[in-house]
């Protein structure tokens, strides 16, 4: 009498493995079923032992495990187990063999017991050496699985943390787009603001010649209108010399009338002029240089600027001195700019001399001189005055936009901001300024040719 | 009233009577010899011109 330990730890072994496997592939509909196989084993087991009813029980274990092992062999879940369940095999069958040849033929079975007996440990043997492989393999999987998890884990972390990532991209480029869109505004605002003020800037230039326009202009009419009717009179008397058959003197009048509407040509075309070098001051520069006779725009805007004063202040009265390189002749350069800033240089020098004069009127003349020079390949426009000169504190703003010395509304401290602008920028040259305080100031135009 | 006020000079006998004329636009000159070119014919003006104020 002897209880069925093997059958009860095989069943247990084979319903245990396939529980770990079913938990770790999660199929949960085993888990019942995987129960049941568990709870058949221990009941089947303690009948056997409570009852002492081997003889019949053994054959009970025989038909279960035959079942379990064909059962667990036939699903297709459990194909992976098979060669474990294989572990099994030969000792059922070697077992039921014994068992049967015992009841079938005891002779047989007492004669090769022994042979039973070493068949029987041999599947023990073999079923030792599978499940020991077994497990090894399944420890192996197991890593392997592990490791796996583990990476997926991470990857879906990293999947989580891109996520988060890319949310906070969006947020920060949604961010960065919105100031740049307000950059932006700001930046035309800007520049619709500078243009603005360089327009006005412009005006302003355009209102200190006004004045000095009108008087250019008055003298060119003034000579149409007086030989038109000096003209007129010459005609007449040559109708009376005519009727005197006083040929000779017809012909030297003819003649002075010819030379007069010469004069009167001459001088139409001079208002001409100054009328569009008007307009061309007060336009956008058209920013294209062209050959320009250098002496005679700065000679036109120093006299532009003197007489615009003038009109201002009939007080105002400056020595204006002039030193022209005849030898320069035309240069390329943007007449318009160069005009504004040869303008914007002389204004300054009349205005500083004017302000010295008001201080100490006794035994002071103002004078502004405008002196060109050619040297090697630049050519030198300065326009120097004995005003009162820049402060030393202020020689490092001048060129600096909105700054300026004069009393507020008077300036837009953008005269000679521009002008470094025009002479730096768009003609490479260089606009330097030297001033003693008291003495006066020079400043420098250097043009490359 | 120019050549009212010239005539009278006539009259009264200070002729020619002489005339600078001070101004640095040059066609003054013909402007004026001519306009007055009678008066000139006639010796009652004699004029002057002066352009600038650097002596020669």
């Amino acid at each position: 009498m002897s209880l069925s330990v093997a059958p009860l730890v095989i069943s247990l072994v084979i319903a245990d493995r396939i529980r770990r496997y079913v938990k770790v592939n999660k199929l949960p509909l085993w888990e019942k079923p995987l129960k049941y196989i568990l709870f058949f084993s221990v009941f089947l087991f303690a009948t056997e032992a409570f009852l002492s009813a081997n003889e019949v029980t053994k054959w009970i274990w025989h038909l279960y495990l035959i079942a379990l092992i064909i059962f667990s062999l036939q699903q297709k879940e459990f194909r992976v187990l098979r060669m474990f369940i294989v572990a099994f095999v030969p000792y059922e069958i070697v077992s039921l063999f014994s068992d049967l040849s015992e009841v079938i033929s005891v002779d047989f079975f007492n004669t090769n017991e022994s042979y039973l007996k070493n068949a029987t440990s041999l599947t023990y043997i073999w079923m030792a050496a599978i499940l020991f492989s077994q497990n090894r393999q399944f420890k192996a999987a197991e890593k392997e699985r592990i490791k796996r998890q583990q990476e997926d884990e991470l990857n879906r972390a990293i999947a989580i943390r891109k996520v988060e990532l890319e949310v906070l991209v969006a947020e920060r480029t949604a961010e960065l787009t919105e100031q740049k869109e307000e950059l932006e505004h700001a930046l035309h605002e800007l520049r619709t603001t500078q243009s603005q003020l360089i327009q006005s800037e412009k005006m302003a230039s355009l209102g200190e010649l006004t004045a000095g326009i009108a008087h250019e202009i008055q003298n060119p009419l003034n000579f149409v209108n007086n030989f038109s009717e000096v003209n007129a009179e010459l005609i007449d008397e040559m109708k009376q010399e005519i009727d005197k058959g006083n040929m000779e003197e017809v012909k030297a009048i003819a003649n002075d009338i010819a030379m007069n509407e010469q004069k009167i040509t001459q001088h139409g075309k001079r208002a001409d002029a100054i009328v569009k070098g008007m307009l061309q001051h007060s336009r956008t520069s058209s920013g294209i240089k062209e050959p320009t006779e250098i002496n005679a725009l700065a000679d036109e805007y120093l006299r532009l600027a003197y007489h615009g004063l003038r009109a201002k202040d009939k007080s105002f009265n400056a020595t204006m001195k002039t030193d022209f390189d005849e030898t320069i002749g035309m240069i390329n350069i943007i007449p318009q700019d160069i005009g504004r800033v040869i303008l914007n240089l002389i204004t300054n020098a009349f205005y500083a001399v004017t302000e010295k004069k008001q201080q100490q009127p006794a035994g002071y003349e103002p004078t502004v001189s405008v002196i060109t020079k050619k040297t090697g390949n630049n050519i030198l426009v300065t326009v120097k005055d004995n005003g009162n000169g820049i402060p030393k504190a202020a020689l490092d703003k001048i060129f600096q936009p909105f700054f300026t010395t004069k009393p507020s509304g008077q300036g837009t401290g953008l005269g000679l901001s521009m002008s470094y602008e025009i002479i730096t920028k768009a003609h490479g040259g260089e606009l330097k300024v030297e001033s003693n305080e008291g003495e006066g100031a020079e400043f420098t135009i250097n043009l490359p040719i | 009233m120019l050549s009212s006020q010239l005539i009278y000079q006539f009259e009264t006998n200070i002729y020619p009577m002489k005339i600078l004329v001070v101004d640095d636009e040059r066609d003054i000159q013909t402007l004026f010899e001519q306009r007055f070119r009678k008066e000139i014919r006639e010796k009652l003006i004699e004029f002057v011109f002066a352009f600038q104020g650097k002596r020669h």
